[in-house]
């Protein structure tokens, strides 16, 4: 198996002094930038990559690496600590990680996050080794319909992740395709939904959006109420996980782990959709569904393994057909042709050592973020102690520099406040909010899938129906669908 | 005690204040990193030649270029983000005869005007569009493609990467048009992902630039039916007019920045363009890609844009394709 | 819950709009999707799912309300319209001096904290962030008629 000792060399490379520094450095930034709410991957690699031009192009890779799970990581953080997502993929770990810490558990949940994603990292690296090749081939294989029924499979999904009331999530499910529609039309050209407001052309932003629905609205609860949550009031419970947690998480992080791995080899999935679907999986399958989002660990476990398997599981569409899994992974393409380097199906033959240089430095990164973190979780926790009184006006204001700094537009800005004001009612008339945020992610992907499918099949819905992968994910989404409501009609188990 | 603090922050705004004051000047342009939007996905023939020139600009500018994709609509997504971006001369464009041509004539709203939004940089030239099907499809011609698609209305397909009023989505319907066939049209924002979808198996065949086709078509993976313009390394493709499409259009790619920039930046920018698409090896790296570089002034490339949406509108309303 | 009631009803009406704009986008049909076929169906979801819920919340005992007696409204809405006036002036006064008067607000009008420490915080917090956003980061923030 020579992808063994392609994969040694690529690691001797990457743990050369200099190279060790420049990971360390970049986890390190990488995590301060993910911290702050809003500023989540893309923005730190973004904001860092003109340092790393001035870099020779091994060690500029792996810095990005490390800035890249760091930043991941730094993510997770505020999602835990204090319920705002870094980014869109770590919407769900904000569900039962905030309600964790409150339990005085963040150094657990913390914990697991760091582990599950070093876990799923090193699983992502063997099935690379040892299925590459075969992969790329998997990856091919989805065309219009396999996407489209694939995204709608993930929106049925969204019934398990209803909270108490399925029709409030299909609900909410519609206000999140109705927000993905709004702007330019890709195909046609023509503006939808803008009423004549310039902003809107551009089509509604998801960072803000995400950061008004789950932080804004988390202050307001917060300021709204007559009880003060003080976090500083229960007390802190150990800073890692305990043995019970590990049993508790260790299977999770496998599911998440294989959820996000084979997710992330269709080209295009982006990060937030497969850890919805390992979140709802994994709620489905335990024998207390009920306890999630009261802070049960596996909430936490799976989604952070996902996450980390997905990103693994990009690298395959990336070398070998040059489609990125997210615009970290399109910065990662740019500087592989700035080094003359086209992906395609020849890469992984022939330059084995540059494919294996970069999946050797992901690890590293990997790695790096492990050591560099687990120490700071006691300060992390440490963050939840500052009153609360002066915890939420620099929570606003990162808030507000986060998304004005994404695009230096105000209107941004204004979309995070007023959706800050609408996450809030939701809250309050008890409307579950991640429905609408996979419904907005997924929404314009599902749209364009299904106008290519109906483009190939001359209107035809049957496309859906003869082809394997795509049938496979219809009955699924359709049982998903049906299940609920024939349990309630045929069996009559839940009114 | 107190009162000393704050006296003493209030002269640390100050300073502040006076160092920010001291930053804004535009004469040492540029010393921050600059962004090339390019509004197609990556791997693209527009995407390709920007990274190429990027690197060889970075050089004569002296800061990093960083290319950035802004995929949609065509590429008027991306056109349309650097026309309303601030005009400081960090934020530019590549364009091509789909987003600031054509799209005119095939989008429902173009929200920017290519003559009065953008000033021309740079010009890197034309490139060839080539329609390909897999190698292992029974397909040898292209008039084999028709001819089954004659018979079997609907049952062809290609992908149309780079949208509507990309230039090989026009050629392929004008060749629609032409033979009178049924063949279904499945678009995709770029040449890459159109080509992801004939690797599948998902459509019969695309029609892409040279620079995103070349490495499969010379590794055997696909077969080239026709051609734009003639390539040199494989003379054996035959040119969509030996085939007996005369009508053809051409793609053509170049750099461009909002129209309200400053007179100074305008000038070093162009400068900068001219000298990295002089380069030998730039020049080289874009032959081999496929492009036919060419070297035009700004002023010769608002011409060409003129020319180019004159003789583009004849054919389309000649062959009643537009909106 | 009558609020749950009232809401359905929204929701329906949302989704008689979306439709109507959908069907006046043109939505193409099956065999040419057009740009309003895929808020139609969405539209139509809304449709079909609101009328359920409507139908629900006449079937059901009302759950346990949680009203709005309990909740300070007057802190809510000093703090939002404080957003909504940073983001307003923010390009015209300037980062530092916005960020300077939103603390400023927050401490005093809802945390109700005194005058001294209201403004030290709110001059380092100021400070701060525009030296590690600003400066560091690199960060595009604006400056205002101060120049600040």
């Amino acid at each position: 198996m020579e992808y063994g000792s392609n994969l040694i060399y690529g690691l001797s490379i990457a743990v050369q002094p200099a190279n060790l520094l420049f990971c360390l450095l970049g986890v390190l930034i990488g995590t301060l930038v993910g911290v702050l709410p809003g500023l989540g991957a893309n923005a730190a690699l973004s904001l860092l990559l003109p340092i790393t031009f001035k870099l020779p192009p091994v060690s500029a890779v792996i810095m990005l690496a490390g800035i890249y799970y760091g930043a991941s990581y730094g993510g997770s953080t505020t999602s835990i600590l204090v319920n705002i997502p870094g980014e869109a993929a770590s919407v769900i770990t904000c569900l039962d990680g905030h309600q964790m810490a409150l339990k005085g558990r963040a150094g657990p949940a913390l914990g697991i996050a760091a582990f599950g994603s070093f876990i799923a990292g090193t699983f992502g690296v063997i099935m690379l080794m040892l299925m590459a090749p075969t992969l790329a081939g998997f990856a091919l294989k989805f065309g219009p319909p396999e996407y489209c029924s694939l995204m709608a499979m993930s929106l049925c999904l969204v019934t398990y992740l209803a909270g108490e009331s399925m029709l409030k999530s299909l609900i909410m499910a519609g206000i999140g395709l109705f927000l993905g529609v709004v702007g330019m039309d890709s195909q046609t050209g023509k503006v939808r939904f803008d009423y004549g407001i310039p902003y809107f052309t551009d089509g509604i932003p998801l960072v803000p959006v995400v950061m008004g629905l789950f932080g804004i609205s988390e202050v307001l609860k917060d300021i709204g109420s007559h009880e003060r949550q003080s976090v500083l009031a229960s007390r802190i419970k150990g800073f890692l996980p305990n043995l019970q947690d590990w049993k508790d998480s260790a299977f999770p992080m496998v599911r998440g782990s294989l959820i996000g791995f084979f997710m992330g080899l269709i080209p295009g999935i982006g990060l937030t959709t497969p850890t919805f679907i390992a979140y709802g999986i994994e709620k489905k399958i335990s024998r207390h569904p009920e306890k999630f989002g009261t802070g049960v660990i596996e909430g936490v476990a799976s989604p952070e393994a996902c996450n980390n398997a997905t990103a693994s599981g990009f690298f395959i569409p990336l070398l070998s057909l040059g489609i990125p899994g997210s615009a970290a992974m399109a910065l990662f393409l740019g500087a592989l042709m700035i080094y003359g380097l086209e992906p395609g199906p020849l890469l992984i033959k022939n330059h084995p050592d540059v494919f294996w240089g970069v999946v050797a430095s992901m690890y590293l990164g990997n790695v790096m973020l492990l050591i560099l973190n687990l120490p700071l979780i006691p300060l992390w926790v440490r963050v939840l102690k500052i009153p609360t009184s002066f915890l939420f006006p620099w929570i606003l204001l990162f808030c507000i520099i986060g998304s004005y700094s994404l695009n230096n537009r105000a209107g941004d800005v204004v979309v995070m406040i007023t959706c800050g004001v609408i996450g809030y009612l939701f809250r309050k008339f008890r409307y579950e909010i991640p429905p609408l945020i996979l419904a907005f992610v997924l929404g314009p992907m599902l749209e364009m899938e299904m106008r290519r499918s109906l483009s190939l099949s001359r209107g035809s819905f049957s496309i859906f129906f003869t082809r394997p992968i795509s049938v496979l994910f219809t009955l699924i989404a359709l049982a998903v669908l049906l299940t609920p409501l024939i349990r309630k009609t045929v069996f009559n188990r839940k009114p | 005690m107190k009162k000393i603090c704050a006296l003493g922050l209030v002269t640390v705004f100050m300073l502040l204040g006076g160092i920010s004051l001291l930053q804004a000047q535009e004469s040492d342009f540029p010393k921050n990193p600059v962004e090339l939007i390019v509004p197609f996905p990556p791997g693209g023939t527009a995407d390709v030649a920007a990274r190429i020139v990027s690197d060889y600009l970075s050089k004569e500018l002296k800061v990093s270029v960083v290319v950035v994709n802004k995929p949609g609509a065509s590429g008027s997504t991306g056109t349309q983000a650097v026309a309303k971006a601030k005009p400081d001369g960090y934020t530019l464009v590549t364009g091509n005869a789909a987003s600031l041509v054509n799209a005119y004539l095939f989008l429902s709203n173009v929200p920017y005007d290519a003559q009065k939004d953008f000033v021309p940089l740079g010009y890197v030239g034309e490139s060839p569009s080539l329609v390909v099907v897999l190698a292992s499809s029974p397909y040898n011609t292209l008039e084999e493609v028709v001819a089954y698609a004659k018979k079997n209305p609907g049952k062809v397909s290609y992908a149309a990467g780079g949208g509507i009023s990309a230039v090989s989505t026009l050629n392929m319907e004008l060749i629609k048009i032409k033979t009178g066939t049924d063949i279904a049209r499945v678009i995709y924002e770029g040449g890459a992902p159109a080509l992801t979808s004939v690797l599948g198996g998902h459509v019969t065949m695309t029609a892409a630039g040279f620079p995103t086709l070349g490495q499969h078509i010379k590794a055997g993976t696909l077969r080239a039916l026709v051609t734009t313009i003639k390539v040199p390394e494989m003379p054996e493709v035959r040119s969509y007019t030996e085939a007996g499409f005369p009508e053809v259009l051409l793609n053509w790619t170049g750099f461009f920045a909002p129209a309200k920039i400053p007179p100074a930046v305008n000038k070093k920018l162009v400068e900068a363009f001219d000298k990295a698409l002089k380069n030998p090896e730039a020049i080289d790296k874009l032959k081999k890609v496929g492009y036919v570089p060419e070297i035009k002034k700004p002023s010769d490339i608002s011409e060409l844009m003129k020319q180019q949406f004159q003789l583009v509108s004849k054919i389309v309303k000649d062959a009643k394709l537009g909106k | 819950m009558r609020s749950d009631k009232v809401l359905s009803l929204f929701w329906f009406l949302l989704a008689i709009l979306l439709m109507e704009e959908s069907w006046r986008l043109g939505a193409g049909g099956l065999r040419k999707p057009g740009s309003g076929l895929f808020p139609l169906l969405i539209g139509m979801l809304l449709l079909i799912v609101s009328f359920l819920l409507f139908l629900q919340t006449r079937s059901h005992a009302t759950a346990d309300k949680e009203g709005w007696e309990k909740v300070r409204v007057r802190n809510i809405l000093l703090c939002i319209s404080s957003l909504y006036a940073y983001i307003l002036v923010l390009e015209w006064l300037g980062f530092i001096a916005s960020t300077f008067f939103l603390i400023l607000f927050l401490l005093k009008a809802i945390e109700h904290k005194g005058w001294r420490l209201a403004v030290t915080t709110a001059l380092l917090t100021a400070a701060v962030s525009y030296a590690f956003f600003g400066i560091a980061l690199h960060a595009a923030l604006p400056r205002g008629i101060l120049g600040i």
